[in-house]
């Protein structure tokens, strides 16, 4: 078979596959997981956006995520506007707060500019448990599920195919990002940010830029959550989830979208499948991280460029 | 053929250091400039000044007449102002190819929408700056490396390929920094070659280096700088038997230093 024939029937079979796991799948827990799943596939695919590729960690992004949760879900509540609405509306107000938060925080060092984020995610997680119109420490309930017509999609079975649908929109847009003349330039700004400036690249403009998309990922995110879950907790949005997705992306790999996808699918997925182990399911994933970490620099996508593993994947005739 | 660039007074401090003392300096379109000078007598400082990688704190500086003091570098090089380093700032870990695309960045006009929804016009624009990134490679003779990591490329060929890059955004103004550093003659040859390449296409060129031969022979004009002032300026033959100049790179005569 020829390569792009091969690429060709593979797509489909993994499309086939992605179509028909919520009618595998019986246990609503597991399709709960899955959607999950999902969710944290996009925080992680935008999070690539600024911090894979530039290298400034945003610890921010699931303030951005609460951010898009809470739009979502008032703007259904209190406005009355329909998901197929409050969804993109939603990524767009945590852009334009990520473009506002972005413009001074990305002036500074790669380290302040990790504070600056961890600073602002604590003042908006304040912002989420003390305001009357986000519910305070309660938080938000009844949050309208996605309807077309008369048909509801309340079960996670139904929903698992909004979310498969957004994800394909949202990751073609970063492939294309990443192949583009935005995702050259901020590929380099790790390299050499004076010289792209030598270049004419106004480097600040397109640090914001970037910082933007990856925060319209987080809204996106968010209000997938808000309407599957129906009630959001501001609990949720904490620093601890913002490590949990930076994790996520440096276990896969920084600075590819595949990364982001591994990632954010085995944190998600072996959390839960270590929990036969009560006790030391804790132990063996801290273990696991610090390993792959230790020794997987560029993680587990990375482990596809280790010269025995290319040789293995020439020989199934994968290349 | 006018002023191109023009300093007046140009003065920086770092601390209570004087790096550059006001120096004044007109070079004409299409020059080749030299600018040479003992170590820490100011000529980086000068070149950073110029490009706006440092900000100056007296002084004027006049490109094509129109002042750009408080240019930000991007802007300065959108003016038409390049300029390569001593120590290469390539992108070391990006492919050779990318390095030269990279360069054609502000002349693909889509923006961000253009190229998400992937209009027929961001397509072409993708399209055309990789056919023309791909010829500039084979034209300078590397296209053979054009998917290899920058940084694995000779020292010779990341010297040619920084220079390469730097012409992407069609500069009037060329500043190199000790391109030479680090060639071997036949290599230094080759450069010689391509700075009169380029001068002939219209680029005026400020050169920094301190092979004497190499400047002495490419420069119509050369400056020299000691200590952050300007010390002398004029060919090449009148800057060799300058006493000033012998001065500044040798030292006082021997006979002087024993009256003192």
């Amino acid at each position: 078979m020829l390569n792009s024939e091969r690429n060709r029937v593979l797509t489909i079979i993994i499309a086939v596959i992605l179509i028909i796991i919520p009618l595998l799948i019986k246990s609503n827990y597991y399709i709960r997981l899955i959607n999950l799943c999902g969710i944290y596939l996009l925080l992680t695919v935008g999070l690539n956006i600024i911090t894979g590729y530039t290298g400034n960690p945003n610890m921010a992004q699931t303030a951005f995520w609460g951010i898009g949760a809470y739009a979502s879900g008032l703007l259904s509540i209190k406005l009355g506007l329909p998901f197929w609405l409050s969804l993109p509306l939603s990524g767009l107000v945590a852009a334009m707060i990520g473009v506002l938060v972005g413009i001074p925080t990305l002036k500074l060092k790669v380290f302040h500019f990790a504070i600056g984020t961890i600073a602002f995610g604590q003042i908006i997680q304040l912002f989420f448990k003390n305001l009357e119109i986000t519910g305070g420490p309660a938080g938000l309930k009844s949050i309208p599920t996605p309807k077309i017509g008369n048909y509801v999609f309340d079960s996670d079975f139904s929903y698992y195919y909004i979310i498969l649908f957004v994800i394909f929109i949202l990751i073609s847009l970063a492939y294309r990002l990443e192949h583009s003349k935005y995702g050259r330039a901020l590929k380099a700004i790790k390299e050499s940010e004076l010289a792209l400036q030598m270049l004419g690249i106004n480097v600040s403009y397109i640090k914001v830029l970037a910082f933007g998309v990856s925060t319209f990922y987080a809204g996106i995110a968010g209000s997938l959550y808000a309407h599957l879950f129906t009630y959001i907790s501001p609990d949720t949005f904490s620093f601890f989830e913002a490590v949990k997705v930076l994790t996520m992306l440096y276990i896969g790999q920084a600075g590819s979208i595949s990364g982001a996808i591994i990632g954010s699918i085995v944190l998600t997925i072996l959390p839960e499948a270590l929990r036969f182990s009560k006790v030391y399911y804790m132990a063996i994933y801290g273990i696991g991280i610090v390993i792959i970490f230790a020794y997987l620099p560029n993680g587990l996508i990375g482990l596809t460029r280790h010269p025995k593993i290319r040789k293995y994947i020439k020989n199934l005739g994968l290349r | 053929m006018g002023t191109i660039l023009q300093t007046t007074n140009l003065t920086k401090f770092f601390g209570g250091l004087c790096a550059v003392d006001g120096v004044n300096i007109e070079v004409k379109e299409g020059e080749i400039r030299g600018l040479i000078g003992p170590n820490g007598s100011g000529k980086s400082t000068f070149l950073n000044l110029i490009c706006g990688i440092e900000n100056n704190d007296r002084g004027e500086i006049f490109f094509n007449n129109q002042e750009i003091n408080r240019e930000p570098i991007h802007n300065r090089a959108k003016m038409g102002i390049s300029r390569t380093f001593q120590t290469l700032e390539l992108f070391k870990e990006l492919t050779v190819l990318q390095n030269i695309m990279i360069g054609f960045h502000n002349s693909m006009k889509s923006n961000i929408l253009g190229i998400l929804v992937q209009t027929k016009k961001a397509l072409n624009e993708e399209k055309d700056i990789y056919e023309q990134s791909t010829e500039l490679l084979k034209i300078i003779g590397i296209s053979n490396r054009a998917n290899d990591r920058a940084g694995s490329l000779s020292y010779g060929q990341q010297r040619l390929l920084e220079i390469s890059r730097a012409l992407t955004t069609k500069p009037k103004l060329l500043l190199l920094d000790e391109p030479a550093a680090g060639l071997n003659l036949s290599e230094i040859n080759d450069l010689v070659n391509l700075t009169y390449k380029i001068n002939n296409q219209g680029v005026t060129i400020i050169i920094v280096e301190h092979r004497m031969e190499m400047i002495m022979k490419i420069s119509d004009l050369i400056t020299v700088l000691d200590e952050g002032k300007k010390i002398a300026e004029g060919k090449a033959d009148d800057i060799k038997n300058n006493p000033a100049v012998q001065e500044a790179y040798l030292g006082k005569k021997r006979e002087e230093y024993v009256r003192n």
